[in-house]
């Protein structure tokens, strides 16, 4: 019986991590947009023009399984995204920030942590940017089978 | 049917346990009496050496015992095999929860997948983003790489300086 109970407990725990979904709490919050797009939509993506740049948007949204931007410009919603943010990050075990910028009452913070490793040599990476230019906040969250290297070439040329 | 046949008959009813009382009554009169037809001598020796045998008192008891203790077996092992079952329920129900709430259910249209937004706009978002990640990574490297070159500066400087 204790194991049935520890079990269900381990299971309820794993649950409850895994439905923490950023975007879905930010909903909830007056005064906040918030745009999610998941896996299925993302297959379903076609980039018709690719422009000038050379990287294939196509290519790399099919290994992107979340995508979501959550926005709001007063206060008391920038101040509820902020600490949804906060317990999104203290919640979320190996969250790592990898870079931090302060210009004036803009600020820019990102993060990043590896969440599997499903394939060899393709980890799935979670990308977390903040900007904040006082009263905004934008929160960028991206989950992919992509490395910050293939991220930082979509506009390096 | 004679005298030896009517024995012979209680005999097979003895032998097959259902003969009465009164017919074992019969039959040990008959053994004990002063005569015994030859041909039964043989069934008299075997029926008065079943008749010795002494069924001990507490045999009644230990069979109960016995009986009991099978039962009681046989009730474990099926509480055991309930409480297995109820674990295995548990289990399954545990894991069709996990299953419903936390992995993507069925198979969905592409309507029911692009909701509000048409594709043009979720590769609108998604091309955003991954400009947005971009430029932030670019940004940060190249503050990285002027702070450092910086420092090196201002500790080249420095070091002249002393």
């Amino acid at each position: 019986m204790k194991r049935i109970i520890s079990l269900l407990l381990f299971v309820t725990t794993v649950m409850v991590a895994s439905a923490f979904d950023l975007a879905e709490e930010c909903d909830n919050i007056k005064g906040v947009s918030t745009i999610s797009i998941n896996q299925a939509m993302l297959k379903l993506v076609s980039f018709p023009d690719k422009g000038t740049n050379p990287v294939d948007l196509e290519a790399l949204s099919s290994r992107l399984d979340k995508v979501q931007i959550i926005n709001a410009d007063e206060p008391a919603p920038t101040a509820a995204v902020k600490n949804m943010v906060n317990r999104y990050i203290s919640s979320a075990p190996r969250f790592e920030r990898t870079m931090k910028m302060k210009d004036g009452d803009e600020s820019v913070m990102m993060y990043m942590r590896t969440l599997s490793v499903p394939r060899a040599n393709e980890p799935q990476n979670e990308f977390l940017i903040i900007v904040e230019d006082t009263p905004d906040i934008t929160v960028v969250l991206l989950v992919g089978r992509i490395t910050m290297d293939e991220l930082a070439n979509v506009t390096e040329l | 049917m004679n005298k030896t046949d009517y024995i012979r008959y209680l005999l097979d009813e003895y032998y097959n346990g259902t003969l009465s009382l009164s017919g074992e009554r019969e039959l040990r009169s008959y053994f004990a009496g002063d005569y015994i037809d030859p041909e039964l001598e043989a069934e008299r020796d075997m029926f008065l050496a079943l008749g010795d045998i002494q069924v001990p008192d507490e045999l009644e008891e230990r069979l109960n015992e016995t009986i009991y203790s099978l039962d009681r077996e046989r009730k474990t092992r099926r509480i055991g095999l309930r409480r297995w079952i109820m674990r295995a329920g548990a289990v399954a129900a545990t894991v069709a929860i996990v299953v419903t709430l936390v992995l993507p259910s069925g198979k969905m249209t592409d309507e029911e997948i692009i909701g509000s937004m048409t594709r043009e706009e979720v590769a609108a978002h998604t091309t955003r983003v991954l400009e947005l990640m971009s430029r932030t990574i670019n940004a940060g490297s190249e503050s990285a790489g002027r702070a450092t070159s910086v420092a090196i500066e201002v500790i080249n400087s420095q070091s002249d300086n002393i």
